[in-house]
């Protein structure tokens, strides 16, 4: 199981690391969604479909824990300010229903931990699916829904999306696009 | 300061820049750092404005064409722009002076390349009304194609002191800008500006009239609007 764990390190004045998992094939996304809303759980439940590359989650990942640090979040939990990073909206749940989990079947989730913090671990064995690695991603993307959401319609063809959707991501309190 | 492993890189007038990993990415971090003789919160406002403007002018390049540091994180805590660095580049500065310095068969096309390479990446700034304001070559890299060590794809770096304007008198002056910059770093290329001038007009026809005579205009009087009379 661990072996489908993907770990970053975020700023590191934070202390805290990014755990990315990747499932498919969920039954129970109705629990986990619950479990998430009512704050049993203390992660985020991200649609594949619109991430391109992991490093997008790191970024708005990143920049939710910074929020949290310097208390100036928009919304109420650092996990909800990851999904809203993600987004290039400004509409608070909008943004949370795009990329936040619905009916999926596959999900990736996503937790904040510091090292001595192994809460993960029992929250991954409830979820009632397959996990898969996360070089697996790119066959959930759906790159026409991504373009759509971060409004990439008018890129030349040899454009870096990973380029623009980050740097999009990182702008999105005081850039209009 | 800046956090753990990052060293200078750079010190300017306005910022520091710091080289270093972040995120699992080699890093700028461009840092503004306080000014004393400033109110402490004109100092903060001001310090705000302009990050949000170079963040601005970075991201809007990338939606023109035009290849920019990718933003890792934009923090007015803590004052900084976190942004890619170009691990395999040089500067076209450099690139020109390498060229100069050891002359082959194929410099001159060498060269006329690059600057018709800039020449459109200009344009494509001006298009999308971006002015960059300091258009020199030590702001532009060439990244190195990994495979071929062939220099392929220009990037344009420090929108610090650009901003959004469509009339023509403001690219007449970012032109004008390049051109004395080549003057006085380039005086070994005497028709590097004008090559670049041919790939400007040649990427569009867009406005260009206009653009190119108010480019003459500022030519003959200088950068500034004379206040005589």
């Amino acid at each position: 199981m661990s072996d489908y764990q993907y770990t970053s390190y975020l700023d590191p004045e934070l202390k805290t690391s990014l755990k990315i998992f990747l499932f498919k094939n969920v039954n129970n996304v109705d629990d986990i969604r619950k479990n998430i809303i009512g704050g049993v759980w203390k992660c985020a439940a991200i649609k594949p479909s619109l991430v391109l590359d992991p490093f997008q989650v790191i970024v708005a990942a990143n920049r939710a824990a910074i929020a949290e640090k310097f208390g100036n979040m928009i919304t109420k939990t650092v996990h909800s300010e990851i999904i809203y990073n993600l987004s290039i909206s400004k509409n608070i749940s909008q943004s949370l229903k795009k990329f936040g989990i619905d009916q999926d079947e596959s999900l990736l989730l996503c937790f904040l931990s510091t090292d001595d913090d192994n809460e993960f671990e029992s929250v991954v064995k409830q979820v009632d699916g397959e996990q898969c690695p996360l070089t697996e991603l790119s066959r959930y993307t759906d790159i026409k829904q991504v373009k759509d959401v971060y409004k990439l319609g008018s890129v030349g063809k040899d454009t870096d999306l990973l380029d623009i959707i980050v740097s999009r991501i990182v702008t999105k309190n005081f850039v209009t696009f | 300061m800046c956090s753990n492993d990052f060293k200078i890189l750079k010190q300017g007038a306005e910022a520091k820049l710091y080289l270093g990993n972040y995120l699992g990415k080699p890093t700028v971090i461009k840092e503004r750092f306080k000014k004393k003789y400033r109110h402490p919160d004109l100092d903060e406002s001001i310090t705000k404005e302009r990050i949000k403007n170079e963040a601005r002018s970075i991201v809007r390049a990338k939606v023109a064409g035009v290849k920019t540091p990718s933003l890792y994180l934009v923090d007015f805590e803590r004052r900084r722009i976190y942004m890619q660095y170009f691990e395999h580049s040089v500067t076209v500065k450099d690139f020109i002076i390498n060229i100069k310095k050891k002359y082959t068969d194929d410099s001159a096309a060498k060269l006329n390349k690059v600057a018709r390479i800039i020449g459109e990446n200009v344009r494509k700034l001006h298009i999308h009304n971006i002015i960059h304001s300091d258009l020199t070559t030590s702001n532009m890299l060439l990244v190195k194609d990994d495979e071929k060590d062939i220099n392929q794809e220009l990037v344009i770096i420090d929108f610090g002191l650009s901003y959004i304007d469509t009339r023509a008198e403001d690219k007449g002056v970012d032109l004008y800008v390049l051109e004395r910059a080549l003057i006085s770093t380039h005086n070994d290329c005497p028709d590097l500006f004008s090559k670049i001038l041919e790939g400007y007009k040649a990427y569009s026809n867009t406005n260009i009239k206009e653009i190119l005579h108010k480019f003459e205009d500022v030519r003959a009087r200088g950068r500034k609007r004379t206040m005589v009379g």
